[in-house]
């Protein structure tokens, strides 16, 4: 293992509580800054990979490794997992209602960190995230993403990912439910958060459209819990004229 | 005390036979008050030469935990007071023989309404004349001998009340203990009520309380009860919209834990036009702790016009504990509106691992959750240091798992007069005379 790497999965096999396997031996390494993309139909076992990875307890590891900085992290929990600085941003992140933003964005960042915060500072950042990423300052105050719009739901996922500075974030379709303008806005965030804290990303999608603002250097196409196809940016260019069926059946 | 002993047994066996237990669906569920366990606290001390000792310590130690003064502490046989002019506690004589056979006859709708009414040596009035507005905070205590209280709270036309209760327990006391508390609400023409009742006895005390609330024309009484402590807790309260345009709305918070068992049945009414009654409880219980919720809407032939809701929820974070929730309604008008609801479930997975992904702890993430679940009970409180009492409340009972008084609970501010906190205590509090 390089130095750099932060995140790296070995041969991952994951099944429900049912015992249906979904994810069936993915491999994967993520280095320092690095940006990857895992693409793929709907319940090819995108969202379950990620999920596995942040250590839903549902889930069953039943074959393979997941390491951060070369060590294994299966035996661990989601905070536990934090703490190690994986992210993971939610494709529908729940309504919690009487929690509210800044409470729990402040006891992320202080169980993250292990301190407690000067919380002057603390809001003038969250302020100045905020006014980047054109949310109203209304959501700030409600209880966590209760009310939310699709969009802004998403956009505080992405104030999230910068309050926590994590090594690894992966982006559960952060295109989802957002129009072209945010879709440009959170994707122009996401890029900055990652490149200011050297964050390897690892976004998944089904589409190519946040792509088009982002630069991704990795591209894996994942379809029956399995990565079927790798390269970088030329893949996407691929999918987006002949489509996944292209891949399925050359994976056949 | 041999009639004393005869009615304790026929209390207990007459418990199991009030009204609305007589539902088949209810009688199922019932909490039962071991009242005999009472009678050897009562044969042994009627006095408690430690009593007024005991509650000068206890009303100190939520001084300092909470920063609030009492303007009526009230134990099993002392009454203690600051003179507010809103309130009178009136000596209705010894603990005898005849004292029962006369006080037992006030009510025979519930026997232990009747217990109460028996133990009772003293009331407590609390009178806002018309136009006039009070604040009030009173203490309730029980410890060696058991507490049996009696309240009436009268409101007069335009007035206004905040009333704050805290009902506790003065030490820890050995044998088991009873703390009985009846209320009578009687809100007048357009005037407002806000109360809230903290029950937080110890671990040995049986709790039982009794409401009943009338609200006349254009009044609004606003109830919000904790029920934190107790080993065994059964309250039976109805609400009544009886003035047209009338408002009753109440709100239960429930928090269990160890072995508490909590039967808290409330019944709201409707009784004239343009009424309106709400009713929420909701209950957070862990360990082997458990809950029935019977919350009751009636909605009279005499009511068009009238709102009513009754909505219960549960949260169970362990696997021993255990939630009944039953609401129900009696609609009597077609021109209503109404509504009841329950939900009991364990703390959502998805949430607690949102929250976890975060790298909050799972104990610190149920916190939140929990936390966030009675957040919008609590908002409904309007003073701030009830807030913060009933939110440290909370959290002391989720993090510790315990209930009593939190000996570092932050409530500097509370009331601005911390400097004041360390005062004597004589002088701010005289004796209400035996």
């Amino acid at each position: 293992m390089d130095k750099d790497t932060v995140l790296e999965i070995r041969d991952l096999h994951v099944s429900t509580a049912e015992g249906k396997e979904i994810v069936k031996g993915v491999n994967l390494t993520v280095r320092q800054g690095e940006f990857h993309v895992i693409m793929g139909p709907n319940g090819s076992g995108k969202t379950t990979f990620a999920k596995a990875v942040m250590g839903y307890p549902s889930l069953k590891v039943t074959k393979g490794d997941i390491l951060i900085d070369g060590k294994s992290i299966l035996g661990l929990k989601a905070n536990e997992r934090a703490k190690l600085g994986i992210f993971l941003q939610f494709q529908n992140p729940v309504e919690i209602e009487g929690v509210g933003f800044v409470n729990f964005a402040r006891s992320a960042r202080e169980s993250a960190t292990d301190s407690a915060i000067d919380m002057k500072q603390f809001m003038s950042e969250i302020r100045s995230y905020t006014e980047k990423l054109g949310i109203t300052n209304g959501i700030i105050g409600r209880s966590l993403n209760h009310g939310f719009s699709g969009g802004e739901k998403k956009k505080a996922e992405v104030l999230q990912m910068a309050l926590m500075k994590p090594k690894i974030a992966m982006m559960d379709e952060p295109d989802s439910g957002l129009d072209i303008d945010a879709i440009k806005v959170v994707a122009k965030n996401v890029n900055e958060i990652a490149e200011s804290n050297r964050t390897g990303l690892l976004v998944i999608t089904h589409y190519s459209r946040i792509l088009s603002y982002m630069k991704p250097q990795h591209v894996h196409i994942m379809a029956d819990g399995k990565i079927i196809a790798e390269g970088g940016k030329e893949l996407i260019d691929k999918l987006e004229k002949e489509g996944y069926d292209s891949f399925l059946n050359g994976a056949e | 005390m041999e009639y004393y002993k005869s009615f304790v047994a026929e209390a207990k066996e007459l418990s199991a036979k009030l009204p609305e237990e007589q539902n088949e669906l209810y009688k199922r569920y019932i909490v039962t008050l071991p009242l005999s366990d009472f009678a050897a606290a009562l044969d042994t001390s009627l006095e408690d030469p430690e009593e007024e000792r005991a509650l000068v310590a206890y009303t100190e130690r939520i001084h300092k935990s909470f920063g609030v003064r009492f303007d009526l502490i009230f134990g099993s046989t002392k009454a203690i007071s600051t003179g507010s002019s809103f309130i009178k506690v009136i000596d209705v004589g010894r603990l005898t023989d005849d004292f029962f056979s006369r006080k037992m006859h006030r009510s025979d709708e519930d026997k232990i309404i009747a217990f109460i009414h028996a133990c009772s040596r003293k009331i407590v009035l609390i009178d806002i004349p018309e136009g006039q507005k009070a604040s009030l905070n009173v203490l309730f205590a029980n410890g060696k001998l058991p507490l049996s209280a009696q309240v009436a709270v009268k409101t007069g036309k335009d007035s206004q009340l905040s009333l704050f209760e805290w009902c506790g327990t003065v030490e820890s006391i050995t044998a088991s203990s009873f703390s009985g508390i009846i209320h009578e609400f009687d809100i007048g023409k357009h005037s407002s009520a806000e109360v809230n009742i903290v029950r937080n006895e110890d671990s040995k005390s049986c709790v039982s309380g009794f409401t009943k609330g009338v609200v006349k024309d254009g009044g609004k009484l606003l109830v919000n009860y904790v029920y934190n402590g107790g080993a065994c807790s059964r309250v039976k309260n109805e609400f009544d919209a009886e003035g047209y345009g009338a408002q009753a709305v109440v709100t239960e918070m429930i928090i269990g834990s160890a072995e508490q068992k909590f039967d808290i049945g409330t019944v709201v009414v409707n009784s004239s036009g343009d009424t309106i009654t709400d009713l929420e409880s909701k209950a957070a219980l862990m360990e082997r702790s458990m809950c029935l919720l019977k919350g009751f809407a009636d909605i009279r032939e005499t009511a068009p016009g009238a709102k009513s809701f009754v909505n219960e929820r549960g949260i169970v974070l362990d696997k021993g504990a255990h939630i009944d929730s039953i609401p129900g309604m009696s609609i009597n008008n077609r021109n209503v509106k109404a509504s009841h609801s329950s939900a009991t479930a364990p703390v959502d997975e998805d949430s607690l691992f949102y929250l976890m992904s975060r790298g909050t702890s799972e104990r610190d993430a149920k916190e939140l959750l929990i936390a966030g679940f009675f957040a919008g009970s609590i908002s409904k409180i309007s003073a701030p240091f009830v807030k913060e009492i009933v939110s440290s409340l909370v959290q002391e009972k989720i993090k510790n798992r315990g209930f009593g008084i939190i000996p570092e609970a932050r409530t500097s501010n509370i009331w601005g007069v911390s400097d004041s906190r360390h005062m004597m205590f004589r002088e701010n509090y005289k004796m209400q005379s035996d």
